[in-house]
């Protein structure tokens, strides 16, 4: 709980965040809201010499609608994401995925770049930027590049974005009018990290045919996935309990959880099973709801 | 019976203590700061059974702002070992504040830094290079008893260290004649409190006063000055300890700990105060841990359920440097829990292991008893076929038979236990749910109803362990207030607020102008420390002694004066008076400067001033056994029904707790506000232990849930609808009726909970014999269950 020493740098703009990133290179970590990279730090786990805090750069903390996308700074914090009335209209998956994140405390303080970049296994943002091909704005000292969400995510804790590279933005394309998403997290206790979680976006045409569907999840291994396999199953067809079956048996074929305290391989396979049919479910009352009234 | 239980007792007095925690005006060990401090950081053990080769600390002593660093053998030549072991029968083994010449769980401390500052201590413990040989981990012990394993401590010459063995007459006959035996492996799995404040402790040695004062997040002062002043030498009168406000104990700050021992001689060495806060870290690899009991344990009954008899074989982890074995002992007594059965064996094994210092946690051993034999209560009911209410109600010892005494010699001191579980069951709505969950199965969901009868020996009294006494001093001062001197410090359990509300309705002293001083050694009386439930048992009563000795001498010198009786005197409103003639009377204020500055007007023989010392001591407890091995260690038998209903989810293997309704007798309550705190912070503990909290080692011995992230606690969130309920069965052998009421709620969660879980998925013909019940495990036992073919 006593971090190694370290030098605190506080940058105006994004320019000079960019700079003092590639003036300490390696030895340097962006800070954001701290919730992940603070605790390591204490376990000296993480060891910066350099902490170059961005949270409080204006440039980098917004939500706004623009031809037909939300865009959300890397800075706005989870609350300000749960809490946000354009998010909860238009996109409200992502308004409960941030809303199931952690305690309070920390929905104060952390920030949806911060989460994205952490990339944990079991973090809230990915099932939902996958299922609906959010992509990430970055800029590195060759300019700016957009990465596609099913790119972003390499490893446990580890993307592509690169080491001199700040994430700036995440773009998140609004689903069709007629189309409903739906966020589905199990967890062991309130506040905790997801055992597993869905996210699935989808609309169904008056024929009760899922005309358009987009799945990502979590906790089927070392990185969050967008679940390809299963929206091709499903597109285009009558979604009957048979096939719902297939979809949660499908699921499970590529799946290989972490093992750990919140439960072995085995059994996260089974609860992303359940998981996946159920938020695929609910996603179907949903858009038939929505197309009926 | 008739108690003496006036106003204020009784009533639900707001707590003193509550503005202070609220506001954050209490004050910590870790918001102490003497002028000099420096701060000290443990190297600690990287591997769970190792012999210690060597401790490079060169390069540790050359870091920046470091002041000493000293290897365990380096303590080990200044310093006596500790006492370990509370009895006899436990194996003795020499400890040191820190491991000497082998490390025995993962987390051991085995040097220590001093620096000026924690993070610097931090930088230097980085650089300590320890050399070690690897022994193999002792993990299981089961197989730690095998011949051949793996020895923790070669001295003792066996890692089963505590043997406890008791049988009646006849006990097997008794199983061979039976119409129907149950038996069962049931295992109570390894937890620990968490309170919010991990340990902390500062210790100031004061050269010119040749004075040592000693700050301790402790539940146990008294005691840890005696051990402080033995294990350094130092006279026991020059050391003062202080437990300053501390953030819960639940039984893990009751014992002595190797840090909390070096640090008075690290501060008498250097001549400077010396603090240490432990991480949450530390705290789950380093506090004690609790439960971990393997029960190997069978039932006799008549096809009709009669009880007949238990035997019982307990396989106890006791982590590496046992100390106590008492949480063996309270589990062996009481295997027979609330039931009428005489017949009864146990061989009880205390099992060394290279894992952490198991110890006192609320509940210690009657929980494990409770749990399971509550457990093989409902295996029994549904392999008979049997109601698990009728069943409980066919056994229960009668209210009539109270004072009871158990098979092992317990004398129960009081209960209704057939009232008790009757009201549960109405407040619940037994026969309701039992139609809804028929309903609701229709719909393709698997509620459960669980049933539990727990009891909790309290107030425990063992010979130079607790004492079995406590105490009071009561002064009222000049100027009309009163201080009370409390032996035994508090944790979170309003001792501030009941031993006022005691002393007010016994010396008409407002409530107001009490004070309670605790936790401090120099003005307090000795005293024991805070657990086994013990503070409404015997401390109340000794604070409602000490008022009594007060009332009688404010009453003899108003007595002298009205030339009244004093048995015809009432104190009221600030005046003492005739109870016939009330316009006879005396201020209490003119009876106060009348004991300090006019003495020639008090009785003939009375001392002057106003202060008294009241002591109480715990009733009924036999200190040895007798010829047959019978005893009765504790005071008072608290107990509470448990209706638990849970929704289970059979996909994902998710619990619901849809309601937990309880009826809970501690006999008088002196506040029943605090009663009902008590109760739901310790219910929602053992539903922690229920449902989420384990320590969990691997093969290597490495603790693998040393962080909130990986052992859960319930939160907020996760608190069911409560239905809390009490009937009051006074305790006869203690002035206010009172039995403890700190520990019974945590009891009753994990045997109700399993029941609960038990019947939900009893389509299924599940059994639940390990916890927690995880939603991993749940599933678990689904599957198992559907590979074996269904019964009944
Ligand atoms: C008790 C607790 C419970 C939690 N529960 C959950 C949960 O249920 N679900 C969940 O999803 N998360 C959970 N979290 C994690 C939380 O969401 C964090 O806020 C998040 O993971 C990190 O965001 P941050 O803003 O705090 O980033 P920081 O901790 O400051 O940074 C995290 C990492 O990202 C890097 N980084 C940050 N911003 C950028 C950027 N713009 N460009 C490049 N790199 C960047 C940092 O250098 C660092 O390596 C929990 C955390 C805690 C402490």
């Amino acid at each position: 709980m006593y971090p190694a020493s370290f030098e605190y740098l506080k940058p105006q703009s994004i320019e000079e965040a960019m700079a003092l990133l590639t003036e300490h290179g390696e030895d340097a970590k962006l800070l954001a809201g701290g919730q992940s990279l603070v605790p390591m730090m204490k376990l000296r786990m993480a060891r910066p010499k350099y902490l170059i805090d961005i949270h409080r750069l204006a440039d980098l903390n917004y939500i706004r609608e623009e031809a037909g996308q939300i865009r959300c700074g890397a800075m706005t914090r989870h609350i300000e994401i749960e809490e946000s009335v354009l998010i909860r209209a238009q996109l409200p998956m992502l308004a409960v995925a941030a809303s199931e994140i952690g305690d309070v405390q920390v929905r104060n303080r952390g920030t949806i770049g911060g989460g994205l970049v952490e990339a944990d296994p079991c973090g809230d943002y990915a099932p939902v930027a996958l299922a609906i091909n959010a992509q990430f704005k970055c800029v590195g000292p060759k300019g700016e590049r957009l990465i596609p969400a099913a790119e972003f995510f390499s490893f446990a804790y580890t993307t592509t974005l690169g080491a001199d590279e700040i994430l700036t933005e995440i773009i998140f394309p609004l689903p069709a009018q007629d189309s409903a998403g739906v966020y589905l997290k199990l967890e062991r206790v309130a506040g905790d990290f997801a055992i597993v979680s869905a996210a699935v976006q989808c609309a169904v045409d008056k024929n009760g045919v899922c005309s358009a569907i987009g799945i990502g999840s979590a906790g089927g291994g070392t990185v969050p996935q967008k679940a390809l396999a299963v929206e091709a199953l499903l597109r285009g067809q009558k979604i009957s309990p048979e096939l719902l079956a297939k979809a949660g048996e499908l699921i499970q074929v590529d799946a290989e959880p972490i093992e750990d305290m919140r439960g072995s391989a085995a059994y996260k396979k089974k609860a992303l099973s359940a998981i996946l049919r159920r938020a695929i479910s609910e996603a179907l009352r949903q858009a038939e709801a929505k197309r009926v009234s | 019976m008739d108690f003496p239980i006036n106003p204020p007792i009784g009533e639900r007095v707001r707590r003193k203590e509550t503005e202070r925690f609220v506001s954050g005006t209490g004050r910590y060990v870790d918001d102490l700061l003497p002028a000099g401090t420096l701060h000290v950081s443990f190297v600690r053990s990287s591997c769970a059974h190792a012999r210690i080769k060597s401790i490079d600390v060169t390069a540790a002593r050359a870091m920046p702002g470091v002041r000493a660093v000293y290897t365990g053998a380096d303590i080990a030549a200044h310093v006596k070992p500790l006492r370990v072991g509370g009895s006899s029968v436990l194996r003795p083994v020499k400890l040191y504040p820190l491991a000497v010449d082998k490390v025995r769980y993962f987390g051991e401390p085995l040097a220590v830094v001093v620096a000026d500052n924690r993070y610097l201590a931090e930088d230097a413990i980085d650089m300590v290079a320890v050399d070690y040989e690897m022994l193999p981990a002792v993990v299981d012990p089961e197989k730690a008893m095998e011949p051949g394993a793996a020895l923790v401590h070669e001295e003792a010459g066996s890692n089963i260290v505590y043997k406890f063995h008791f049988a009646t007459d006849g006990i097997d006959k008794v199983f061979q004649d039976a119409e129907v035996v149950i038996k069962e492996r049931i295992r109570s799995h390894r937890i620990t409190a968490c309170p919010i404040e991990p340990r902390a402790y500062l210790a100031h040695y004061n050269k010119d006063e040749d004075t040592l004062t000693m700050w301790s997040a402790t539940a146990n002062p008294h005691s840890l000055r005696g051990r402080i002043a033995e294990i350094i030498d130092f006279p026991e009168g020059k050391i003062r300890v202080i437990a300053p406000d501390v953030g819960g104990s639940f039984g893990v700050k009751i014992q002595t700990y190797q840090e909390e021992l070096l640090l008075p001689y690290l501060s008498r060495e250097l001549g400077r105060p010396i603090k240490w806060c432990e991480t949450r870290i530390e705290h789950m690899r380093n506090g004690r841990h609790g439960r971990d009991q393997i029960h190997y344990v069978e039932m006799a009954l008549k096809k009709d359920g009669t009880m007949l008899g238990i035997r019982d074989k307990i396989i106890a982890d006791m982590g590496s440097t046992y100390t106590v074995d008492h949480s063996i002992q309270a589990a062996a007594l009481y295997m027979t829990g609330v039931y009428q059965i005489q017949n009864y064996s146990v061989d009880a094994l205390g099992i060394a292991t290279t894992k952490t210092t198991h110890g006192s946690l609320r509940g210690i051993g009657k929980a494990d008893a409770s749990y399971i034999l509550e457990r093989l209560v409902d295996i029994a009911a549904r392999q008979l076929k049997i109601d698990p209410i009728e069943l409980r109600l066919k056994n229960f010892i009668p209210a009539e038979a109270f004072p009871y005494r158990n098979v092992t010699g317990a004398l129960y001191d009081s209960g209704q236990y057939h009232l008790a579980m009757r009201r549960t069951a109405e407040m619940a709505g037994y026969d309701r749910l039992r139609q809804e969950q028929i309903e609701l199965r229709k719909q393709g969901i698997y509620r459960g109803i669980g049933v539990a009868f727990v009891m909790e020996p309290t107030s425990s009294s063992r010979i130079h362990a607790t004492g079995g006494y406590a105490s009071c001093r009561l002064r009222i001062d000049p100027s009309g207030a009163a201080t009370v001197f409390s032996s035994m410090g508090e944790q979170g359990q309003g001792h501030e607020t009941t031993i006022a509300q005691i002393v007010a309705s016994q010396t008409g002293i407002p409530f107001d102008k009490i004070t309670v001083i605790h936790g401090d050694t120099l003005p307090t009386p000795y005293g024991f420390g805070t657990g086994s439930s013990r503070s409404s048992v015997v401390l109340m009563p000794s604070a409602w002694v000490a008022g009594k000795l007060m009332r009688d001498k404010m009453l003899g010198i108003a007595a002298r004066q009205l030339k009244v009786l004093p048995e015809n005197l009432q104190i009221d409103g600030g005046k003492v008076f005739a109870k016939d003639h009330p316009e006879q009377s005396i201020a209490v204020m003119e009876i106060i400067r009348t004991a300090y500055g006019a003495i020639h007007l008090l009785p003939e023989n009375m001392e002057p001033g106003l202060e008294v010392t009241g002591y109480f001591i715990n009733p009924n407890i036999d200190y040895t056994p007798d010829d047959k091995g019978r005893m009765n260690t504790f005071s008072s038998y608290p107990y509470a029904a448990v209706i638990a209903v849970v929704d289970v989810d059979i996909e994902t293997g998710m619990i619901k707790i849809v309601r937990y309704s309880t009826v809970h007798d501690c006999g008088n309550m002196i506040n029943p506000q605090i009663v009902d705190t008590q109760q739901q912070g310790s219910i929602m503990q053992g539903i922690g232990a229920a449902l989420y909290e384990e320590l969990r080692y691997d093969e290597d011995g490495q603790l693998i849930s040393s962080s909130f992230m990986d052992y859960r606690l319930p939160c907020a969130e996760e608190v069911p609808e409560l239905q809390l309920e009490h009937i009051i069965t006074p305790n006869p052998f203690t002035p206010l009726g009172a039995k403890g009421a700190g520990e019974t709620g945590m009891l009753g969660p994990p045997p109700a909970l399993c029941s609960a879980v038990e019947d939900a998925l009893s389509p299924f013909g599940v059994k639940v014999r390990e916890t927690p019940l995880t939603p991993d495990r749940v599933l678990n036992l689904i599957e198992k269950a559907q590979a074996t073919p269904a019964h009944g």
